[in-house]
């Protein structure tokens, strides 16, 4: 066995005794350092003994122990266990710093002297019983607790550890030196010079000590999170009421100042009314507040909403409540493809159905006590308008290029066709049901003009290839002074660190000319010669909305986007609209050289994810748009729960476990508990007139914790931390809740005249922590807060955030009538909700007995279906059909065939809002189970072959006869592998007539 | 705090538990048995009642050399997980753990041990506050733990830890 250790170390000399007493061979190796030891797990801990290629020990106690019992010298007693558990974690962690800081200092350090003594002391009454620390004769025990004093025992005596106050240590000490086998480790490691500190000094000078190790580290831990084994559920911050000890102890001059600003409610400043239109003034801070405008094809979901409208609306609101100028637009982003899509499908025009979502988006968020300033769309007449401007100034400015594109033109539909609408044969795998951007069965991305036999998918003509010449934005040439702009702005403003990290990589990679042009219909007109049948790219002109919105709202809306100098802009988004808003909006704008408001500060948001997964409206996954209004749960505690786990800095779940626990938790059990026993306690004792408040030195230590928690409440949010802000609304409450605890008003009432005024100044001060409340929960919970104020009847003044926690409502104030605010939420109702919301994957498949049966079925009657045909008795055969038809829906809902596949990406899905899993004609990738694969192979074999012997004859140029026989025949076989695979066979095709498939 | 780990780890055994007290001056868990003895300290006190319980099926460690293997995981998870300081000496246990678990099933041997059980438990309160992030980072390590919630008999009344199924972090985010 191989013994690796630095020079001096005590822990080796256990392992050398171990082996000397054993009998047991150790090649002792000295190394400089842990990276010369290649066996070690871990590193920088000495010694490290190898006892075979399996088996490494850096445990010096186990090493120890292995040893001695290798040569049948332990004795297995628990009491051993005991004493070794305990060196390592008791001893050690006390010794260790006190020998370090005497190496260090050489001097006492009394505290951690003090800490070392019980240790000590304990070991001083094992040693008197027997003179060996457990039984009659030398253990494992004695060994590990020798080595690991030698550096303490052999060193100068202190007061507290010489050997008048420890005559048994230092009688066994002596003893254990004169034995041969102590003796000669011993000097092993001293290098035979005599035991001194001095010998240790290098090696325990080297260890990494924990920081607070040993007994503090422990309680502290177990007193924050124990919940082990309690079978309780994840609390993220406990509601209960134990003392939680503040960081730092408060200062004499908090406490003054808190006393202090508690009698200045007549001098605080009064809210700012909100006067539309709101533009910018003269000497305020004027703020620009927008939300990443939401597609208006698509029905929002949770976790757009904690992105973009949520998030901003939490900001502005806190704003105006510091009576800063601010301005929150956000909109509809309607042109685009998707829109034209949707609305041949529902055959209405694009602005059709632009109206149609456009209210239910508004809707949503009105639900959701969006406060925005102004709500507008991207389609109107300013869009055009502002778009054309500042195209037109790029254009002088040179900074616009054009350059010819490759793209497929359905002459049938007369019109260019984008990527999801074409169809036809992998030039790589020759897969027949590629799509235009990827290949489904080889993965492999396509460009569509590449695609062999490519079919229009809405009228299944083949498109033609055309060039076409297009409008670029020249950004590489924009890139200096974007660059020098953003280098500004990031120092200046707030921008969260993942937007700057997309940005840099962005501009790293060397921006590329951007197409802003597209050959469609439905979008912003391009005003150019020779482009004017082309619209403007939506990403272009999405951003531009902002400003068309503003000027809709206010017809003065140059004064906010021509104002750099006395405007600040902030963004809110997710991480995904990062470049568009830092490198491509700014680049027009700074391009356009006419002293446009630029971003200065971006707020992007990591990924919700919902119940371990990702959120998906055609599957039916998670929470969209009404979905939360028709729980029955208030807007507000959805708002709550969602910046409570706004996801910052890293994604985060939504969970319906949590969010029901933090509903009862923080919502009900501390926020709701406080207000209402404070106000409950005020009408039923002072007949809700607050009475006297006469704080102590003690209620101002209160107001001055509270000033704290306020202070970082402000700073919080100022830097646009809006979960710690909510945390710190938390822990007001909280502190409040332990005031009243503490003071016990319930007895205090029922006491002397001077208790019975105790308990009203307690009260008073708890009614007013509640006001306070109010105010700082606004911008989270807006109609709680309203609720609260009314229950208080506060007037409108308080409801300003200023950094002092004042007496707003004074004695012989009356409040409103208290109520419950919160709601329990049963643990059953997160289960039911959890399943409604968990769309298609948790519906169990009917069993595979029955989807077989049915397959077999349709195989059946798919053959009588073509009998039938071929003898072409026109009534028997719709009948057969019917029933055929009648087969395949059955099993298809049998086997749960999900929705169409089509596109996975973000915008423009063209499915119903409504409805779970209904069976799709076309089958998405998965083939289902249940199919005989024996048939399903022979057939495929056969409508290869048959493929190839069509594509012969007809690259031979055979006669038209034969073709046609030979492409029905493959046709025939095609359809009965559909029919043996479970598809639907109508929509297997190359070409031919078909009824335009509904989708 | 240790009273619901050591009665866990008896009901493991399919034995009864003895009284749990807190023993004051070094904090360590100490159990009282039935001749009125005291055993204390938290992998004293489940080697005690591994010991104690009728089937001996290698759960200490079949041989000495895993014997001596699982008494390091012991004390690993006596001294430094239970006494860790700073988030940052947290991480590097973590760290640690995660690292040597990246080659191995079982901490000792081909099968569970009480070095299994033991760190188990130790970290379930620190796995109930880890992010889905850190989650990944510490890939190995949360294997292992995943493994050992489902193993039988072990999580009994604890909370399940959820586990993301896929890989939502890059990999370059991941720590190696």
């Amino acid at each position: 066995m191989k013994l690796y250790t630095n020079s001096g170390n005590y822990e080796t000399i256990k392992i050398l005794i171990s082996g000397n007493i054993s009998g047991q061979r150790l090649e002792h190796v000295e190394v400089q350092n842990s990276g010369e030891v290649k066996c070690q797990l871990f590193s920088d801990r000495f010694p490290v003994l190898e006892v075979s290629t399996s088996l490494v020990l850096q445990s010096p106690n186990a090493a120890c122990r292995y040893v001695l019992a290798k040569g049948g010298k332990d004795i297995d007693d628990i009491h051993i266990d005991e004493w070794l558990e305990w060196e390592s974690s008791v001893l050690k962690p006390s010794l260790l710093p006190y020998l370090v800081s005497l190496l260090n200092k050489s001097q006492v350090d009394n505290k951690l002297a003090a800490n070392l003594q019980p240790c000590l002391q304990h070991i001083e009454m094992a040693l008197k019983r027997t003179g060996y620390i457990y039984g009659a004769s030398v253990t494992a025990a004695d060994i590990v607790m020798w080595s690991t004093l030698s550096p303490l025992l052999s060193g100068k005596d202190t007061a507290a550890i010489s050997p008048t106050v420890l005559p048994a240590t230092y009688g066994w000490f002596k003893k254990m030196v004169d034995d041969a086998s102590f003796k000669s480790a011993a000097q092993v490691v001293a290098q035979n010079k005599p035991l001194s500190l001095e010998v240790f000094k290098k090696s325990l000078l080297s260890l990494t000590l924990p920081t607070t190790g040993g007994v503090d580290s422990l309680s502290k831990r177990f007193k924050a999170g124990c919940n082990v084994a309690s079978g309780q559920t994840k609390t993220n911050s406990s509601a209960d009421e134990q003392e939680t000890v503040p960081e730092k102890a408060l200062t004499d001059e908090e406490v003054s100042k808190a006393s202090k600003s508690w009698s200045q409610a007549d001098d605080m400043v009064k809210p700012l009314p909100r006067q539309h239109p709101i533009l910018p003034k003269e000497g305020a801070k004027n703020m620009l507040v927008t939300s990443a405008l939401p597609y208006v094809n698509n029905i929002p979901h949770l976790g757009n909403i904690i992105g973009c409208v949520l998030s901003a609306d939490v900001y502005s609101r806190f704003c105006r409540l510091r009576n800063y100028n601010v301005l929150y637009i956000s909109g509809t982003d309607e042109y685009g493809t998707a829109t034209e899509t949707k609305a041949i499908e529902e055959n209405l025009t694009p602005q059709q159905i632009c109206d149609k979502y456009n209210k239910i988006h508004t809707e949503i968020y009105e639900w959701f006590n969006i406060d925005f300033d102004f709500f507008g769309r991207t389609t109107t007449k300013y869009q055009t308008e502002i778009a054309q401007d500042i195209f037109w100034q790029l254009h002088k400015n040179n900074f616009i290029l054009k350059d010819t594109v490759e793209q497929l033109r359905c002459l049938q539909c007369e019109r260019f066709l984008a990527d999801r609408f074409v169809e036809g044969t992998c030039p790589f795998c020759a897969y027949e049901d590629a799509r235009g951007d990827q290949c489904d069965k080889c993965g492999k991305l396509i460009n569509a003009p590449e695609l062999k036999q490519p079919k229009c998918k809405v009228c299944k003509n083949t498109p033609v290839v055309q060039t076409s010449e297009h409008l670029f934005l020249d950004l590489p040439k924009l890139e200096p002074r974007l660059s020098a702009y953003l280098d500004a702005e990031f120092e200046k403003g707030i921008w969260t660190s993942n937007t700057k990290v997309i940005t840099k990589a962005w501009i790293r990679d060397g921006l590329k000319p951007r197409c802003i042009t597209r050959d469609l219909k439905w979008g912003t007109p391009v005003p150019l010669e020779g482009f004017k049948e082309k619209v403007f790219y939506v990403w272009y002109d999405a951003p531009i909305g902002y400003m068309s919105m503003t000027a809709n709202y206010t017809e003065q809306w140059k004064q906010w986007w021509n104002n750099p100098s006395k405007v600040q802009m902030y963004n809110f988004m997710a991480k995904d609209n990062v470049p568009f808003h830092s490198v491509i909006f700014p680049c027009c704008l700074l391009g356009a050289e006419n002293n446009y408001t630029v971003v200065n500060n971006l707020s992007a948001t990591e990924y919700l994810n919902y119940e371990d997964g990702k959120f998906s409206k055609s599957r039916g996954v998670g929470v969209f748009g009404n979905n939360a209004r028709d729980t029955g749960i208030p807007a507000d505690i959805w708002r709550f729960y969602l910046l409570f786990i706004r996801p910052e800095s890293q994604d985060s779940t939504f969970n319906w476990d949590d969010f029901v626990l933090k509903n009862n938790s923080e919502l009900l059990n501390n926020l709701g508990n406080f207000i209402n026993r404070a106000l409950a306690f005020l009408e039923k004792n002072f007949d809700s007139v607050i009475p006297e408040i006469t704080p102590t030195q003690e209620d101002s230590e209160l107001m001055a914790y509270i000033t704290r928690e306020l202070h970082s409440y402000i700073d919080n949010l100022e830097k646009i931390k809006i979960k710690d802000g909510l945390r710190n609304i938390l822990s007001i409450s909280k502190l409040g809740n332990q005031y009243i605890q503490a003071h016990k008003p319930w007895l205090l009432i029922k006491g002397s005249p001077e208790e019975k005024l105790r308990a009203g100044t307690v009260i008073g001060i708890a009614v007013n922590i509640t006001n306070l409340i109010s105010v700082l929960l606004q911008p989270y919970m807006p109609e709680v807060s309203k609720t609260i104020q009314q229950q208080l009847s506060a007037p409108d003044i308080v409801n300003v955030v200023v950094d002092k926690f004042v007496c707003f409502l004074k004695p012989g104030h009356k409040i409103g009538k208290p109520s419950p605010l919160f709601q329990k939420i049963e643990p059953s109702l997160a289960s039911e909700l959890r399943e409604k919301f968990a769309g298609q994957s948790s519906k169990q498949s009917v069993s595979a007995a029955d989807a077989e049966r049915l397959s077999s079925e349709v195989a059946k009657q798919g053959d009588i279906v073509r009998e039938l045909k071929s003898k072409g008795e026109k009534s028997q055969v719709d009948v057969e059909v019917k029933k055929l038809l009648e087969l395949k829906k059955q099993l298809a809902a049998a086997q749960g065939v999900p929705e169409t596949g089509g596109k996975k990406k973000k915008g423009g899905k063209t499915d119903n809002s409504k409805g779970q899993g209904q069976p799709s004609k076309k089958s998405s990738v998965n083939v289902p189970k249940v199919a005989d694969p024996a048939l399903v192979e022979s057939l495929t074999t056969q409508v290869t072959q048959q493929g190839d012997t069509v594509r012969q004859l007809k690259a031979s140029k055979a006669a038209k006869p034969e073709v046609d026989s030979a492409v029905a025949k493959l046709l025939d076989l095609k359809r009965q592998l559909a029919v043996a695979q479970g598809l639907n066979p109508d929509d297997i095709g190359a070409g031919g007539k078909k009824k335009k498939g509904k989708k | 705090m240790w009273k619901n780990e050591i009665f866990q780890i008896s009901r493991y055994f399919g034995v009864s538990c003895g009284n749990v007290t807190l023993d004051e001056q070094f904090r360590i868990p100490c159990l009282t048995v039935k001749d009125g003895n005291k055993v204390k300290g938290i992998a004293t006190i489940a080697k005690y009642i591994a010991k104690n319980c009728k089937q001996q099926n290698g759960i200490l460690g079949a041989s000495l050399e895993d014997q001596a293997n699982v008494d390091q995981w012991l004390e690993f998870r006596s001294s430094r997980l239970d006494r860790y300081g700073t988030e940052k000496d947290l991480s590097s246990v973590l760290k640690e753990l995660n690292s040597y678990l990246s080659s191995r099933t079982f901490l000792v041997g081909s099968s569970v041990t009480l070095a299994d059980l033991l760190m188990f438990y130790g970290l379930h309160s620190v796995y109930s506050d880890l992010s889905y992030f850190d989650k990944q980072r510490y890939m190995h390590l949360s294997r292992w733990f995943r493994m050992m919630q489902l193993t039988s008999g072990v999580k009994q009344k604890l909370e399940t830890i959820p586990f993301q199924r896929n890989l939502i972090y890059p990999c370059h985010g991941v720590a190696h």
